[in-house]
């Protein structure tokens, strides 16, 4: 073939792909053909452009193209609950009162756009558009609980979720390959159906429990402590906290018992186990989806479920799993120049960067006083360790701790902040950071603790970031009042987290954004004392609620940082260190 | 202490705008994106920061400049964000395209090319003009019109990509000297 028509050829194969690429219905196969094509040729590449600007123009003009996609996106998750068809006036009583009008702006500009659409949106629910509105992307999305659908990686087709109040189940930390783009890190996920075509992703159950999906294959997730896996491959990682927890197969249920465990599950619905670390007990279901057999399977044991001869046959062990739960890596946060002249500038009392530890102390880069030191000292480059600029907490049996070498003076006597930025390695239950009071003796004495909650007795979402105010402090377990973040964090993602006391509320930020405010009634507000901060743990007592996974950028303030400082710290590292060359 | 108090003045002149501008950011993002599932994801948080950021608008100053630069900054964290093998174009193929976009399809041509387009749009048979309508005035999917007229969804997507090609004839055979759209 010469030149020129290979040229044409792939114009006209380009012009096949371009209306499937506007429609949204390109096959992944296809993507990739595109993708060849226009890095072979120029040519192709204005083609490309050309058609998708009339593609943009007929829209332009008619408008209808133009629907506002209304940015339902979690961050502005408060903003969901407040459009509703309430008036504008209203909006400002209650706890939203006090609010910056920054913030009110943003739902006025929201609430403007809806009345101003709403005949668009009308249209938008059976356009294209509509097809993709549960698309959600990180922790933004970790918080959006409106997704109504779970979609087909392949084919486009939809699993319907269950109603809406089903609690979210597991959320997704991690995905490899190319999967459906609805399903990006920090969805959470209701019961239902997962199929993936290809690429694999990782789960992380409310439970605890871990699961590496690898497609092509399905898997129904039943609730925090059970799903079965209908065909494809899985890795489970079931920690004690998660013990119990039931993965079902064809002809076979395996029930945890403190372990790792692979299972695949071939077209035909043969299922295979292979336990990698602790036990399992594995049963062999019978017609009445009862247990006819079972057999307790240790390390190393691998076993073939044969639904059709009801047996359970003993292999060799060290079968290829093609699903493997990874690690989440070391990714360092990263922090600009910009960022920390920007911290300095608001002047905080301290502002730990964990770039490095001189005599054993992590300096404050504001002054000599107020620098971090390990509890005990040999937990400091074991269980606490400093590396890529941030400092890692790794979950010990044994307590371990920062904590601030002095007090803080008289920080309860007016308002005050606290800025660091997080990456959880799981959703236990875990304080990141407490505020005590110098005389403290016991770990229920404190005014603040900032904590991922799961598996509390409160009402809360699982895996939401507390930040709690008990002043005065001297009580133990006393009332203390709670700013919930209404969605979760992610595993493996870095958070902004700040929160604020102000002269009359509690508020809790969430990368930029304001998710929650509480009213502070006037004599839990303010009290004197001083005080001390504990990283890592609540500290001594046997329920330590130790945190694991990193921590950077600690600071102090003793001011209450506004809304839009706030915001700005965030857009600088969230949006001012984008580089291509980072990307890629 | 910065920007404190501000208030977003919310005219019925912005939300036109905004509105306005959704489809040739879309379009913006999709070109350099090639996944109109991620287009649109990126759209939302494009609008997400334009709502909140609406008081560092200075009325009078060019709106679709201002969200393009908006759009940029959040194409950027976006791919950031994801993993390599998630993202449909490689960094290079982004770039390439970004840069002979804003070379083919200057901001300040779109007043222009759109009158065009108008003009070869009134050469089309009433059938094409209507399924345009249908199309793009009522953002009806391809499958919903097949399903009202009774014709495969194949069909009617090869019907509309028979009018896009004849419009891109017409407007670059009507293209003014002098524009390089």
């Amino acid at each position: 073939m010469n030149e020129s028509a290979d040229q044409s050829g792939k114009l006209d194969r380009l012009g096949e792909l371009l209306p499937g690429l506007i429609d949204g219905v390109l096959l992944p196969a296809e993507t990739e053909e595109l993708v060849q094509i226009l890095r072979q040729s120029s040519d192709a590449q204005s083609y490309y452009l050309t058609y998708l600007q009339i593609h943009s123009d007929l829209g332009s003009i008619w408008g209808a193209g133009a629907t506002v996609d209304i940015p339902l996106a979690g961050n502005l998750v408060q903003t969901l609950e407040l459009a509703k068809p309430v008036p504008i006036a209203n909006l400002r009583q209650g706890w939203f009162a006090g609010m910056s009008d920054h913030f009110f702006g943003v739902v006025a500009c929201l609430i403007g756009i809806i009345i101003v659409l709403s005949v668009a949106v009308v249209f938008l629910l059976s356009g294209p558009i509509g097809d993709y509105r549960d698309s959600v992307m990180s922790l933004a999305d970790a918080m959006d609980s409106r997704a109504g659908k779970l979609k087909d990686d392949a084919a486009g087709r939809a699993t319907e979720r269950k109603a809406a109040w089903d609690p979210d189940v597991a959320v997704v930390v991690r995905i490899d390959g190319t999967v459906s783009s609805w399903m990006a890190v920090g969805h959470r996920l209701k019961p239902g159906r997962i199929v993936l075509g290809n690429g694999s992703v990782q789960l992380e159950f409310m439970s605890g429990a871990v699961l590496a999906f690898a497609g092509p294959g399905e898997l129904d997730i039943h609730s925090k402590d059970a799903a079965t896996l209908i065909s494809g491959s899985v890795s489970a990682h079931v920690p004690e906290r998660a013990r119990g927890f039931v993965l079902n197969a064809p002809d076979a249920a395996i029930v945890d018992l403190g372990t790792e465990f692979n299972v695949n599950v071939d077209p035909n619905g043969v299922s295979e186990v292979e336990v990698t670390s602790g036990e399992v007990e594995l049963s062999l279901l019978g017609n009445d989806g009862n247990t006819l057999t079972s057999q307790r399977l240790h390390e190393s044991t691998r076993m073939r479920v044969d639904g059709f001869d009801r047996s359970l046959v003993l292999l060799d062990s060290g079968g290829s799993a093609t699903s493997k739960i990874v690690a989440f890596d070391d990714s360092r946060l990263p922090v600009t120049d910009q960022y920390v002249d920007e911290i300095v500038r608001a002047e905080p009392i301290l502002y730990c960067r964990f770039e490095g530890s001189r005599d054993a102390l992590i300096p404050n880069h504001m002054s000599d006083r107020l620098a971090l030191r390990a509890d005990p000292p040999e937990s400091f480059h074991n269980s606490i360790r400093l590396s890529s600029g941030h400092v890692q907490f790794i979950r010990t049996e044994a307590s371990r701790s920062l904590v601030i070498d002095g007090v803080i003076e008289d920080l309860n006597e007016g308002p005050y902040s606290i800025e660091f930025w997080m990456k959880p390695d799981d959703l236990q239950h875990a304080t990141c950071l407490g505020v005590f009071p110098e005389s403290r003796t016991d770990a229920g004495s404190f005014i603040n603790v900032i904590e991922i909650v799961t598996d509390t007795f409160m009402i809360h979402d699982p895996g939401a970031i507390r930040f709690l105010h008990r002043s005065p402090p001297g009580e133990l377990f006393g009332q203390g009042t709670n700013a919930f973040t209404p969605g979760i964090c992610v595993p493996g993602q870095w958070h902004h987290v700040v929160a604020v006391k102000t002269n009359h509320a509690m508020e809790i930020h969430v990368n930029g954004q304001l998710v929650r405010q509480v009213e502070l009634k006037e004599d839990k507000r303010h009290g004197p004392g001083h005080f001390y901060v504990v990283l890592g743990q609540l500290r001594d007592d046997w329920h330590r609620r130790q945190f694991s996974g990193a921590l950077d950028e600690l600071a102090i303030y003793k001011r209450a940082l506004t809304v839009s400082e706030v915001a700005q710290h965030f857009e600088i590292i969230a949006f001012e260190n984008q580089q291509p060359t980072l990307t890629e | 202490m910065r920007e404190q108090n501000t208030k977003i003045e919310l005219t019925p002149q912005w939300v036109l705008q905004l509105t306005e501008a959704q489809s040739r950011l879309l379009a913006f993002l999709l070109k350099r994106l090639g996944s109109h599932d991620q287009a649109q994801e990126v759209l939302q948080e494009v609008n997400l920061v334009l709502c909140r950021d609406a008081y560092k608008f200075e009325e009078g100053t060019d709106f679709m400049a201002w969200a393009f630069a908006i759009a940029r900054f959040q194409l950027m964290a976006f791919r950031k964000r994801q993993s390599r093998d998630r993202l449909v174009f490689p960094v290079d193929l982004t770039e390439s395209l970004a840069s002979l976009d804003e070379k083919m399809f200057p901001v300040e041509a779109n007043a222009q090319r759109t009158k065009t387009l108008n003009d070869c749009i009134q050469k089309l048979s009433p059938e094409h003009r209507t399924l345009l309508l249908r199309r793009y005035a009522e953002a009806s999917s391809v499958k919903a019109i097949a399903a009202d007229s009774d014709k495969t969804a194949n069909a009617i997507s090869l019907t509309l990509h028979r009018i896009r090609e004849q419009l891109i004839k017409c407007v670059a055979m009507n293209k003014p000297t002098g524009v390089d759209a």
